[in-house]
């Protein structure tokens, strides 16, 4: 699962302190959100060796206390069913109404894609799914940075 | 620290229940070159720490982080039951910069990215922009 030997990236050095020089040179930050800590490792370590930045929140709560804070968020991965007061789909509402231009796809194992769908979600991952498919969907999806 | 003789894995595991404070560490260690795991929660952590596969050398925790166990607690059982890491205990944001870039002075490679006041006052802005998000 975690793989040895990781090299920092020259696009890691950007986030977080010291941003942004321009918007066309930073890498693009996918916030994922997923309260199952074993997934959620598997999940940002893939992730982040295609080279994109990773945010991680624990539940819809802690999603939603990012988006809140003004950071920038290029898409959101997000599991449906998760504990607290907010799961998967209020978080998709939340996002549709304050960061609408932000794709997010959702996931989950026991949840009806078109539900998802039709709640305004960019696409649906059914549960399990290799790591290369999810990839392979972020790269499809994540908007271009202009 | 295991790391700083090793530094080709070394890892920490933030234990922090603010995401905004947790990516902040998380990313500045990563500009070091550490390897980063994440844990919202003692819970979490404990997790992490039974995960074989996982390494880990250093264990930085706020001493107030959500789960069944304080960060106190979190420190005690780490050094009973994985007695060769070090645990870094924070109380502060000011704190758990300085101990990031204590750990950054050691290695693996890069030295510090930027300052440690530098992660405070990304976190003050980030919290500001939340606050003034959250009264609209």
């Amino acid at each position: 699962m975690w793989r040895e030997g990781r090299v920092v990236r020259k696009s890691d050095l950007h986030m977080a302190v010291n941003n942004k020089s321009a918007a066309e040179q930073r890498a693009r930050v996918i916030l994922v959100v997923e309260d199952e800590w074993i997934i959620r490792m598997t999940v940002v370590d893939a992730l982040r060796d295609e080279g994109w930045n990773v945010v991680e929140a624990a539940d819809g709560v802690e999603a939603l206390e990012f988006l809140q804070s003004g950071a920038i968020v290029d898409m959101i991965f997000t599991d449906v069913r998760m504990p607290g007061e907010v799961d998967g789909m209020a978080l998709l509402a939340f996002a549709q109404r304050t960061v609408p231009h932000v794709p997010v796809i959702v996931t989950s194992g026991d949840f009806d894609p078109g539900s998802a769908m039709g709640a305004g979600a960019t696409a649906f991952l059914v549960k399990p799914y290799p790591l290369g498919t999810l990839a392979a969907l972020v790269s499809a999806k994540l908007p271009v940075v202009r | 620290m295991t790391g700083q003789n090793d530094h080709a894995s070394a890892s920490v595991l933030i234990v922090d229940s603010d995401i905004i404070v947790r990516h902040a560490l998380a990313d500045y260690l990563r500009h070091c070159g550490y390897r980063v795991v994440e844990a919202a929660s003692s819970d979490e952590a404990q997790l992490a720490l039974a995960e074989a596969s996982l390494s880990v050398d250093v264990v930085l925790c706020d001493v107030a982080v959500a789960g069944h166990q304080s960060g106190f607690e979190l420190a005690t059982w780490v050094r009973q039951n994985r007695p060769e890491l070090e645990v870094k205990l924070t109380a502060s944001v000011e704190g758990a910069a300085k101990a990031a870039a204590n750990l950054c002075d050691g290695g693996p490679h890069l030295g510090r990215p930027y300052e440690p006041d530098s992660v405070v006052d990304y976190i003050i802005q980030r919290r500001a922009t939340q606050q003034r998000n959250s009264e609209r």
